[in-house]
């Protein structure tokens, strides 16, 4: 009951922010200069077209009306259409969504091998060589910019050896997944950073359950390594190796927006560069709900993973 | 890790700071003269070789380090004051605790590239508008952080003392918990920076920079042409990426030298 009754606090709590972040959105895009009747026509257009065309995209009605319609419209799935092809903004950001998340897909299957394993070899002896090795090296891959980390793996792996494409284009009508070998180096790109990132993490949780008294009487009690690991320091590290995976989401939804643009994948970041671009509000706004009930949801998944975990008791 | 790493990173950092802030200054070559063919590899009187549009590269490195470097130092600086004293007011308060943190559970989930999009396009002045956006990200951050490590020293035995003995809240604040504030609130101002320098860096790789051709713009533009001039892409990379590291080793050396 007290659980269902959180859950219930927590969703509340999510909407409400979700709908304070549509509000602020809506009004950076309203005043920001230059409108997306202008941005059409171009410079040269006449004042009336520009305002016959801001009537027919319904600019001229005063903000907080426009924002209570989209609202609406929002609840019910409608997400408007764009402005300058007219095309419903569900279609638009569909197949970039698509893209997005087979690229996301593959670099957080990519960061969990990585990080569960690279963080358990660190944390698992606080201070020991691989530890310093490993944490050292991470701290300096999740400094670098991904579009640093994409640029020297242009530079080097595309262009140097070779390898695999510089650019990931993805023709229309298909899906990236048909041609494997552009994904590898925006994949790679996402996993160095995030990875990272994500090890570091993980190597704080084992290092934190390595210390607990049950894990140091199994090491004590001579159990070999592998067992020690299995049997007492994961289990009791899982939860928390869940909530860091679960963080890793919003990352890999806003870091694409810099790795899409170097590759010219035509995924959900770039798309919202070319449309903060073209003052598009409604793809805009779309696309930046979109990401922030990604990044919510991802948070309230892991305060669940994090609630539902069974108090435990000391073992010993 | 080993000890002697956060000397080397501190001596890395200082020189990749002056270098990017005096580099205008001392750049052999100005930052729109063109010398040579686009992409020449180095050689012929040039160290690191000619970008795309047949300018030095080198000093063009020299040139677009300084709105990466002090654009977000400014940021760093407004938004660790400004993020510091609100979580220190709201330490002690718990109703503006929790709006503190309702307003940040709105700012953390946009991403801070979107932020910083919405603040740039079409704005005139932009080094103002990626200050400003810096400081509308980080400052929830600071403040959090400044209010996690005030709370434990406001429950003190010695600040509740000053507070028996009827010291105003702002003196308290100012002469009993300040002063354990500052070197985690500095050590934070480490990561805001390397977070900063980020988002500097990406505006100018996504066109919205802040100061044309800087090391984001430069690795933007000269990607392309990275079979024929590999460096074009390569410096800034390093630049940047030694500029981030090095930051981020310094304060977390600093961060456990405290702890």
């Amino acid at each position: 009951m007290r659980l269902a009754w959180a859950a219930v606090r927590r969703l509340a709590v999510a909407a409400l922010t979700l709908t304070a972040v549509s509000a602020l959105l809506f009004a950076a895009v309203e005043l920001l200069p230059g409108d997306v009747a202008t941005h059409i026509l171009g410079p040269h257009a006449t004042p009336e077209r520009v305002a016959t065309l801001r009537a027919q995209l319904d600019l001229d009605s005063p903000a907080p009306l426009r924002y209570g319609r989209w609202l609406a419209g929002v609840a019910t799935g409608d997400l408007g259409s764009a402005a300058v092809t007219g095309r419903a903004v569900t279609d638009v950001i569909g197949d970039r969504l698509a893209n997005t998340a087979v690229l996301a897909g593959a670099a957080f299957v990519a960061i969990a091998v990585i990080a569960i394993g690279l963080g358990t070899a660190a944390g698992r002896r606080t201070g020991s060589p691989a530890d310093s090795g490993i944490s050292t090296v991470t701290l300096v891959a999740l400094s670098t910019p991904e579009f640093v980390v994409a640029g020297l793996l242009v530079a080097g792996v595309a262009f140097g050896l070779g390898w695999f494409p510089a650019v990931s284009l993805v023709p229309v009508g298909t899906t990236p997944l048909s041609r494997p070998a552009i994904l590898v180096l925006p994949v790679a790109t996402l996993t160095i950073v995030g990875g990272a990132f994500a090890t570091r993490l993980v190597r704080a949780v084992v290092a934190g359950a390595a210390a607990r008294p049950h894990v140091e009487a199994a090491r004590l009690a001579g159990l070999p390594e592998g067992q020690v690991l299995r049997r007492h320091l994961l289990p009791t590290a899982a939860a928390p190796i869940a909530q860091v995976l679960a963080f890793m989401v919003p990352y890999l939804l806003g870091g694409a927006v810099v790795v899409e643009r170097v590759f010219s994948y035509p995924g959900l970041g770039s798309l919202l560069v070319e449309q903060v671009a073209a003052r598009d509000a409604s793809v805009v706004l779309a696309i930046g709900l979109l990401l922030a009930t990604a990044v919510t949801v991802a948070f309230a998944l892991a305060d669940a993973v994090a609630a539902a975990q069974p108090a435990r008791t000391e073992a010993w | 890790m080993n000890p002697r790493l956060p000397r080397a990173a501190i001596a890395v950092c200082l020189a990749l700071l002056v270098a990017a802030l005096v580099g205008p200054w001392v750049a052999p070559h100005g930052p729109a003269e063109s010398v040579g063919a686009p992409y020449r590899p180095p050689g012929h009187g040039s160290l690191l070789g000619t970008d795309h549009l047949g300018r030095d590269l080198w000093s063009k490195l020299l040139h677009g380090g300084r709105s990466v470097v002090a654009l977000p130092l400014a940021a760093t600086a407004a938004s660790t004051l400004i993020g510091a004293v609100l979580g220190a007011l709201t330490a002690s308060r718990r109703v503006a605790s929790r709006a503190l943190q309702r307003s940040l559970d709105v700012v953390v989930v946009i991403p801070p590239l979107l932020v910083l999009l919405l603040l740039l396009y079409g704005v005139d002045d932009r080094a103002a508008a990626l200050v400003a956006a810096i400081v509308v990200v980080s400052v929830p951050f600071v403040a959090r952080f400044t209010r996690a490590v005030a709370t434990p020293v406001l429950a003190s035995g010695y600040v509740e003392q000053a507070v028996a003995l009827g010291e105003s809240r702002a003196v308290v604040l100012l002469r009993e918990v300040a002063p354990n504030l500052v070197g985690p609130v500095l050590a934070d101002a480490g990561t805001r920076f390397v977070g900063a320098v980020y988002l500097a860096a990406a505006a100018g790789f996504l066109g919205f920079g802040a100061g044309a051709g800087d090391w984001g713009a430069l690795i933007a533009a000269n990607i392309e042409g990275a079979p024929l001039n590999p460096w074009g892409v390569v410096a800034p990379c390093l630049a940047l990426a030694g500029l981030t590291a090095s930051a981020n080793l310094v304060a977390d050396g600093f961060a456990r030298r405290l702890s």
